[in-house]
């Protein structure tokens, strides 16, 4: 007899966030993901970090409230990060966040404690499918967390591969609803706060052989996609 | 053809063997029979008790247990309703034909409460539910929180057990996890433990703390072990949760880093070893109990085993009375009552957990309704699998024990997977029972243990008994 799965992900429901009406519903939200999202938000903003040059221009293409941005751009300083979300209230919290940051940071170079740098960093709006680029003009263009979220995926990759150099790093991880459902359990039963949201967004991403055929339409298609716990990681570079 | 047989009278032979018919009209089974007392009729369930007492004056930093900061008000209206509770469980004839043969209070800090507040919860307890006169009954404390006269309270009521969270003997170690004791108090702590009687004391010690050296986790081992107060332990490794003031704290370098994993395992090798050396017995391979200064009340000696060369001994858990309350739950799979916010526990074939909210908790008992609302029934085939995933843990599982249970040898059940385990030198098996090898298996305990899981548990996660989030999402 077939196991019943435990949840019911075999369809795509993307519901609206509705966290993202209110400022301060965003502002909450961006709270709690510290917490309960600090661990994939530490291991994507160090694989980001490793991979930036000295001189790199950055894409975060849908930078939600900045934190890998940011965490990046304390890591790798010596780069030129720009995050975009087509939410006014998310580009308002990363903006915050930003503030926050660089206090930190320049209380810390004022003092003579460090002198390592903060990446040059903008957060701004920008319509997804419409990406403020020249062509090839970007060495990475990454996403966390965001991919499922845009209207028009396969627009957005076709502009992702459009404004990345030929020679360019495209990372892209985001939740997979095809995920071990061992892996949702834990996330679910173990994450502090969110649960419900952690649910609703896993609910609302693709599987892999959803984006897989996404990456082919969009040119892309020769792109790696792995699963790794509950999210999957799309990569150009090895 | 057979004989033609006539009737029963005319023959006094009544049992034939084919190809002679049988002429005795089979109307009963069985048939071999002897004398029999009506107590036997209505024969009572060996059962244990859990209970869970969630608050704690000096929550710890890595603990993943239901416990919330004790105030005096919520404490009050949560005992009450554990009385509720309990009285609920006793008006159930279910419970009435157990008769529990060990129990276990734990939490949070269940000797945070006062000595007041144990006298009457001890009191509804032994009351209510039939208790044998030499019942294990187990208190978890911290070195703090146990005072003279909760001692004395505890040995009145047949509390006979106290397991005590140490975690170090370092106080520097002590400090960097937030505890709010010393060394020294420590051993005041086990001093008057000892004074009010108490013959059984298991101390709960951490290895991969922040900043642990080898020489303070050994140390904290020797001054333990040497000392003739613990006659066990039970070792955890050190979790440092993401995201808690104490991982915030490492990863800006205040706090110095917890041992690399490399490092950890050499720690908790050693840390056996040292164990051995003070003729401490694995009762697991995280427990460790020393039973040279005791037999057995009715005069059984304890049986150890060996577990080869530079392993040492270990105790055969279902013959100490030390180990009671772990092998009637994990090897013979009997009843545990639970009760209390977010206690785990097994009755009539069925897991349960019950809310771990404390609101929510004291409005179901307020509705007169058990606070269950979690769990699963397990069928023989899941109840199988648990005496050997669980009763593995015990490092042994005697084939004769398992048939007893089950009516089928664990091989007719388990072959393809024992053989497996047997190949990869992770246990051996003979006629008698199946062992975990050391150190190889010791090393894969929770492989092991996960090589037994049922199809339907393979990979799912173990439950966070503090929440029901599941609840709300899974499939209907």
């Amino acid at each position: 007899m077939e196991k019943q799965s435990l949840f019911s992900l075999e369809e795509r429901v993307a519901g609206p966030q509705v966290f993202l009406d209110n400022i301060n519903d965003t502002r909450i939200y961006d709270i709690d993901i510290r917490i309960s999202m600090s661990i994939p938000i530490e291991k994507t903003s160090r694989i980001i970090a490793d991979k930036i040059k000295e001189g790199d221009k950055v894409l975060d293409a849908g930078c939600n409230t900045g934190l890998v941005a940011l965490m990046a751009a304390m890591a790798a300083p010596a780069c030129q990060i720009t995050g975009i979300e087509d939410n006014s209230n998310l580009v308002t919290v990363a903006g915050e966040n930003y503030c926050l940051a660089s206090m930190m940071y320049g209380a810390m170079k004022n003092a003579g404690k460090t002198n390592t740098g903060f990446a040059n960093i903008d957060f701004k709006y920008s319509n997804m499918e419409k990406l403020p680029f020249p062509d090839n003009s970007l060495d990475i263009v990454y996403s966390f967390a965001r991919m499922h979220r845009w209207t028009s995926p396969v627009k957005v990759l076709k502009e992702i591969k459009r404004v990345c150099k030929k020679n360019g790093i495209i990372y892209i991880c985001d939740t997979a609803r095809d995920a071990h459902e061992g892996m949702v359990s834990f996330i679910l039963q173990y994450t502090s706060r969110g649960a419900k949201e952690f649910m609703e967004e896993l609910k609302a991403s693709y599987t892999t052989s959803e984006v897989k055929e996404m990456l082919k339409e969009s040119g892309l298609g020769d792109m790696d996609i792995c699963l790794d716990g509950v999210n999957m990681v799309i990569t150009n570079k090895e | 053809m057979g004989r033609d047989t006539e009737n029963l009278v005319s023959d006094i032979n009544y049992w034939r063997e084919y190809p002679e018919r049988d002429v005795e009209f089979v109307r009963w089974y069985p048939c071999r029979l002897g004398r029999l007392s009506p107590d036997s009729l209505f024969k009572k369930r060996e059962s244990s008790f859990y209970i869970h007492i969630p608050f704690c004056n000096n929550i710890c930093t890595s603990c993943p247990y239901n416990k919330f900061n004790t105030k005096p008000d919520i404490v009050d209206r949560y005992l009450h309703a554990l009385e509720e509770e309990i009285t609920l469980y006793a008006e159930e004839p279910y419970i009435q034909q157990s008769v529990f043969t060990s129990g276990y209070f734990g939490g949070g800090t269940p000797a945070s409460l006062t000595a007041r507040q144990l006298d009457r919860l001890l009191s509804c307890i032994y009351s209510k539910l039939n208790i044998c006169g030499d019942a294990s009954v187990t208190i978890e404390t911290t070195p703090t929180d146990i005072t003279q006269d909760k001692a004395v309270v505890l040995r009145e009521h047949g509390v006979n057990r106290i397991s005590i969270g140490i975690q170090s003997m370092d106080n520097q170690m002590l400090s960097n996890i937030g505890r709010n004791y010393n060394a020294s108090r420590v051993m005041e702590a086990l001093e008057l433990i000892n004074k009010a009687g108490f013959k059984h004391v298991c101390a709960d010690l951490m290895w991969g703390l922040p900043g642990q050296t080898e020489e303070d986790w050994l140390d904290s081992i020797s001054r333990l072990a040497s000392s003739g107060l613990v006659d066990a332990f039970s070792i955890y490794q050190y979790i440092v949760i993401p995201s808690s003031p104490l991982y915030l704290k490492i990863k800006s370098g205040i706090m110095p880093e917890c041992p690399g994993n490399k490092k950890q395992e050499e720690l908790y090798w050693k840390g056996v070893r040292k164990f051995q050396e003070y003729g401490f017995k694995a009762l697991t391979n995280v427990d460790f109990v020393n039973i040279s200064h005791y037999k057995e009340e009715d005069g059984a000696q304890i049986e150890t085993f060996s577990l080869g060369e530079a392993g040492g001994d270990a105790v055969k858990a279902s013959s100490a009375s030390i180990a009671k309350h772990i092998t009637q739950s994990w090897y013979y799979g009997k009843d545990m009552l639970a009760a209390g916010a977010g206690a785990y526990g097994y009755i009539n074939n069925n897991m349960y957990l019950n809310e771990p909210g404390l609101d929510r908790y004291i409005e179901s008992i307020n509705s007169r309704k058990l606070p269950v609302v979690m769990g699963t029934y397990t069928e023989p085939e899941e109840r199988m699998a648990k005496m050997m995933v669980m009763g593995l843990r015990l490092l042994r599982v005697y084939r004769k024990d398992f048939k007893d249970i089950f009516g089928i040898d664990m091989m007719d059940v388990f072959a393809d997977k024992i053989n497996m385990l047997q190949e990869r030198g992770l246990v051996v098996l003979n006629n008698e029972y199946i062992q975990v090898t050391y150190p190889k298996g010791w090393y894969y305990m929770e492989n092991i243990s996960k090589t037994f899981y049922t199809d339907k548990n393979k990979f799912l996660p173990q439950p966070n008994a503090g929440s029901t989030v599941l609840l709300d999402l899974l499939n209907p």
